[in-house]
């Protein structure tokens, strides 16, 4: 260890901060703008693809990548690993889902959009007799309460959820466990009350959405499921990289330390949860607008799971990555459901083994480590590395990086008379 | 006992009759200790004394079976602290350096000192804290203090061992609680930086109140005034580093029976270890 | 010193045990009368329904909690793939016992490489040898299993779990293409077909349960006699206790682990062979039955070997009971997951906590 300065001029003791390497800075408005053109991106499929077959398939895309967005933030960041997200996602679109099914009915029945002692009655409710649309279901004919509570539902739920979880302290395996056993509650009634739910068939045959008079069809609905996406993904951005967000890592490092601070660590994951439950409600209610249909599967354990895959494919910990592993991991399920559909889920498992196995830090950190391999050839971008980048974990769901040799090295950075101070860092460094 | 009566203001902890239990094992025996404001207080003892349970103790990770605990803070009542929560003690005013270092390895340096530094930490008040200052003065003053300037963008979890216990000492400053637990802070360091280390804590002496534990006599030497031997979950004697190498119990407990005053004096003057 | 001695400790638990009270009560008032009724109209022959799907029941959740107790004991390593292997276990046994099966077999694989094979053969063996077969086959599996892929995740209890889940796709896959989707129904060898009546009643239990229940005891002192007075168990355990001591004292640590989760696994398999002969059989199986053995070893803690037969007990009893109370076994099986996850919430190291100190 480098012996302390002690005898450092007074000057630049008492003036300003430390500065980050103005490489750094550089680096940052690289990001930045990579990070711009990554998000226009998305919407470039709503230009050119045209197939009534691979449009809605986009935008479910886009509406399951917000879904493994708010996975991201709370197993990425905070590193709870719940693996009953699906419950929220499923709350939203089961809300959603009615309101659009009871729609098709009044329009099917020819009768306006509104709750009544008579109001048309969807298919799966007539089947099984039942004498009405039941009281609590039938306000939700209403898109915008629809919408409100497919929000506000999981949100809440989440809550009460996470409040009592976390002030018990309970983490690691036995939260995983109980997310799951409470997704598979929720599911197993889900089937069983088919006469309110529609049971393992689910809702068919949905009427489109429609907003302020405005029917979603096609690239309309793409455009619509991709904003929202790309707000909330701005929104989170901005929220991980606040001291909140900090704290949320720090959180996932070591509990006990920020306890130690003086932190009520349960509920900064209380709030995390919650917020996460509400952008996973908003995807399930974007994904009925957009696939058609919704079943119990979207309540499901399989989904549930599935999801942490495609955000621990593309890159833990940093949204992009979320993004990107939910729209490829798609991409792969409908290219393999079409040709080699028996292929599929052993693909799928395997993805699972590997994504553990082999690349912990996912498509985003496999690029990183390459990138840094590669600018360690290039001498003058040396000052670069000084930014530092987290080493590579060795597990998927280990918090601290192993530090490696590499990283020891030293390079004394002067302190710049200028204070720099950057609030959105480099977003694929950090 | 060897209490030595000093007329000082208050109180700011007292350790009353507390006993913590495993199974069978009681790791703390009806304990009592006491410390007043300003103090620099080292406690030793053998492996097993239960110094890191009272550490847990006193900043709640641990309810006693039995006992209770006062604080009391700076114009503040005495309140029992023992059924309160982690995070409420250590609003209190209480900080607390663990054994091994204890940083958040996935933030930098920087961020580290500031998630430390005074600040409210209620969730809504860090979400609005995006846009303020939060005490950085203090912190790049701190920065200095322990060295770390020049990695203060590094991420801490790529400091070498001796940076990363500076800057677990760097983050107790920044937090300022009154009193300070401190576990074992030289350990793995070499005899400079260990130097080094006691100077700090010296420093933060003249504004805490201090407890340390540690093994390293040499570093105990440096810094203690008032040593307290613990063995067995129970205080065993108190007194200057003197008094405490000479107690004949402590010398019992440490090196056993029937030792020749020759090997005593030896270990009297080469460290107790 | 005045200490304002307000015991806020005593009084947030006074609060707690109130809320409970209120509950309980709230709880009673409305379905207690309906309770009453329900438990009053129970005749005999319901009562006797609810004794042997307890049995069953809870004999084929103890057997596959044990696995995954013992796995998670020894290993830190959580195996979502158990209930794939108790379904191997199944289908071991529909191969041994089944002459149909072997052929479906062949004609599946021939199917998947576009060929035209045909086969006659079919093993027709007794129930008695397919249970040992299963644990056989199905240890083997497991065996495979740790030495490829396991041994990489020790204590990575959450690595373990995505790894092993992604297992189970695989194996799922698999069995469905070589067997199709069907359900396929087994069975029962004529010496455990009917019923058994207790004597001086009109209780009649069916015959298979009653094994089912011979076999789990059985099997349970097994284990007991393997763990506890073998020189092999007393590897075991010291591993678990102390890896790094064990090790370094020539306890081979590698084959301990091999060895444990291969029979660890072998069990799911004797529990699939037991349960194959009560349902039927179907590739899918050990999904309804993984989360309700995780909620037995949660229940019983993790880890804990006497955990996972009390827990198993417990749950598989509560089921049945609850079942035949509301006449529905999706939402009994809801009831007892809430159930258990709020007992849980309470404690949640469950019935027989390890007293270790640990800093997590």
């Amino acid at each position: 260890m480098t012996e302390p300065a002690v005898a450092v001029p007074v000057a630049s003791m008492n003036s300003h901060a430390p500065a980050a390497p103005s490489s750094s800075r550089r680096f940052t408005i690289l990001g930045l703008l990579l990070l711009v053109l990554f998000l226009a991106s998305l919407y470039v499929p709503g230009f050119t693809v045209k197939s009534r077959y691979w449009l809605p398939l986009f935008s479910k895309y886009m509406a399951l990548a917000l879904f493994a967005l708010s996975v991201d933030l709370i197993w990425g960041y905070t590193g709870l690993l719940s693996l009953g997200q699906g419950l929220y996602f499923g709350l939203g679109a089961y809300a959603v889902g009615y309101s659009l099914k009871l729609q098709q009915a009044a329009h099917a029945a020819g009768k306006p959009l509104l709750a009544g002692p008579d109001m048309a009655m969807p298919d799966f409710m007539d089947y099984c007799r039942l004498p009405g649309v039941p009281a609590w279901i039938a306000p939700l004919i209403n898109i915008w309460l629809a919408l409100g509570l497919a929000v506000l539902l999981p949100l809440v739920v989440a809550t009460i959820f996470g409040l009592v979880t976390f002030r018990l302290r309970i983490k690691g395996v036995f939260f995983a466990l109980i997310t799951q056993a409470l997704v598979l509650a929720v599911y197993t009634l889900v089937v069983n009350q088919q006469p309110y739910t529609g049971g393992v068939v689910g809702m068919t045959y949905l009427a489109k959405l429609e907003l302020f008079g405005h029917k979603f069809v096609m690239a309309d609905m793409y455009f619509l499921v991709t904003t929202v996406l790309v707000i909330c993904f701005v929104g989170c951005a901005i929220l991980v990289h606040t001291k909140f967000g900090k704290i949320l890592t720090a959180i996932r490092d070591n509990e006990n330390r920020v306890l130690a601070l003086g932190y009520n660590t349960a509920m900064y994951k209380t709030f995390i949860f919650a917020i996460s439950g509400a952008l996973a409600g908003l995807a399930g209610a974007l994904f009925v607008s957009a696939y058609g249909t919704t079943g119990p599967d979207s309540l499901g354990i399989a989904w549930s799971i599935e999801v942490v895959v495609w955000v621990a494919a593309g890159g833990r910990g940093t949204l992009v990555g979320a993004i990107l592993g939910a729209v490829l991991v798609g991409l792969a399920n409908t290219y393999f459901n079409d040709k080699y559909s028996e292929a599929w889920p052993v693909i799928l498992g395997s993805l699972f083994i590997g994504v553990v196995l082999f690349l912990p830090e996912g498509i985003l950190g496999g690029l990183r480590s390459l990138g840094k391999r590669l600018l360690r050839i290039l001498p003058q971008a040396a000052p670069a590395l000084e930014k530092p980048a987290p080493t590579p974990r060795k597990e998927v769901n280990s918090t601290p990086p192993r530090s490696s040799s590499t990283s020891d090295e030293t390079h004394p950075e002067p302190p710049q008379p200028h204070e720099v101070k950057a609030i959105i860092s480099d977003l694929k460094g950090t | 006992m060897g209490f030595q009566s000093k007329i000082v203001p208050e109180e700011i902890l007292r350790v009353e009759d507390v006993t913590v239990k495993f199974g069978g094992f009681k790791a703390l025996d009806c304990l009592n200790f006491r410390m007043e404001r300003g103090e620099l207080r080292v406690v030793i003892g053998p492996n097993g004394a239960g110094k890191t349970t009272l550490l847990d103790v006193i900043t709640g990770k641990l309810r006693p079976n039995d006992g209770r605990v006062i604080f009391q803070a700076h114009d503040q009542a005495p309140r029992e602290i023992n059924f309160l929560s982690e995070e409420h003690i250590a609003r209190l005013g209480v900080g607390r350096k663990f054994q091994t270092p204890n940083v958040f390895k996935s933030s930098t340096v920087l961020d580290n000192l500031t998630l430390a530094a005074r600040s409210p930490r209620g969730v809504w008040s860090t979400l609005a804290g995006v846009f303020s200052r939060n005490g950085h003065h203090r912190v790049h003053d701190i920065l200095q203090t322990i060295g770390l300037t020049a990695k203060a963008y590094r991420l801490a979890g790529v400091l070498a061992h001796g940076e990363k216990q500076w800057l677990e000492l760097g983050m107790l400053m920044a937090q300022d609680p009154e009193l300070l637990l401190v576990d074992e802070p030289v350990a793995g360091m070499t005899p400079k930086e260990s130097e080094r280390t006691g100077e700090l804590l010296l420093s933060m002496a003249r504004k805490h109140t201090l407890l340390v534990i540690d093994h390293d006599m040499t570093f105990v030497r440096q810094i203690a005034r008032t040593v307290t031997v613990l063995h067995e979950g129970k205080t065993l004697c108190q007194g200057t580093v003197q008094e405490v190498q000479r107690d004949p119990k402590v010398i019992q407990v440490y090196l056993g029976q029937d030792r020749q005053d020759h090997a005593v004096h030896q270990a009297a003057t080469s460290g107790l270890r | 010193m005045n200490v304002l001695a307000l015991s806020g400790r005593a009084r947030s638990r006074a609060l707690k045990t109130a809320f409970y009270v209120v509950l309980a009560a709230l709880f009673l008032w409305l379905t207690g009368g309906w309770l009453v009724d329900r438990l009053r109209l129970m005749t005999g022959t319901e009562w006797a329904e609810v004794l042997s799907n307890s049995l069953s029941l809870s004999s084929i959740l103890i057997l596959t909690a044990l696995g995954l107790a013992i796995t998670f004991g020894v290993m830190r390593v959580i195996n979502m793939a158990h209930g794939d292997m108790m379904m191997l276990g199944a289908y071991t046994a529909f191969l041994c016992t089944d002459r149909q099966a072997i052929p479906i077999l062949v004609r599946n694989l021939g199917q998947l490489l576009h060929r035209d094979w045909q086969t006659d053969f079919g093993l027709g063996l007794s129930l008695y040898f397919a249970i040992p077969a299963a644990f056989f086959v199905t240890a083997f599996v497991g065996f495979l299993l740790e030495k490829c892929l396991i041994r990489f995740l020790y204590k990575r209890p959450l690595d373990s779990l995505l790894a092993t889940w992604g297992v189970g796709l695989i194996i799922q896959q698999v069995v469905k293409l070589g067997f199709g989707a069907n359900l396929q129904p087994m069975h029962l060898p004529e010496a455990l077909q009917g019923g058994w009546t207790m004597t001086n009643t009109t209780i009649t239990i069916p015959v298979y349960r009653l094994f089912i229940f011979g076999v789990t005891l059985f099997c349970l002192l097994l284990v007991y006699l393997w763990f506890y007075r073998t020189s092999f168990g007393l590897k075991i355990r010291a591993v678990v206790q102390n890896r790094p001591m064990a090790s370094a004292m020539g306890i081979s640590t590698r084959r301990v682990d091999s060895l444990t989760f291969a029979f660890a696994t072998g069990l799911a398999g004797i529990a699939g062979c037991i349960l194959a002969h009560l349902y039927n059989v179907k590739y899918t199986m050990g999904n309804d039955y993984i989360v309700d053995a995780f909620m037995v070893v949660i229940l019983g803690g993790m880890g804990q070997l006497a955990g996972a037969v009390g827990g198993g007990a417990i749950i598989g009893t509560g089921n049945s009971v609850i079942e035949k109370l509301l006449g529905n076994t999706s939402m009994a099986k809801v009831v007892v997951l809430v159930g258990v996850v709020i007992f849980i919430l309470n404690r949640p190291s469950g019935l027989f906590a390890s007293k270790e100190r640990t800093y997590d």
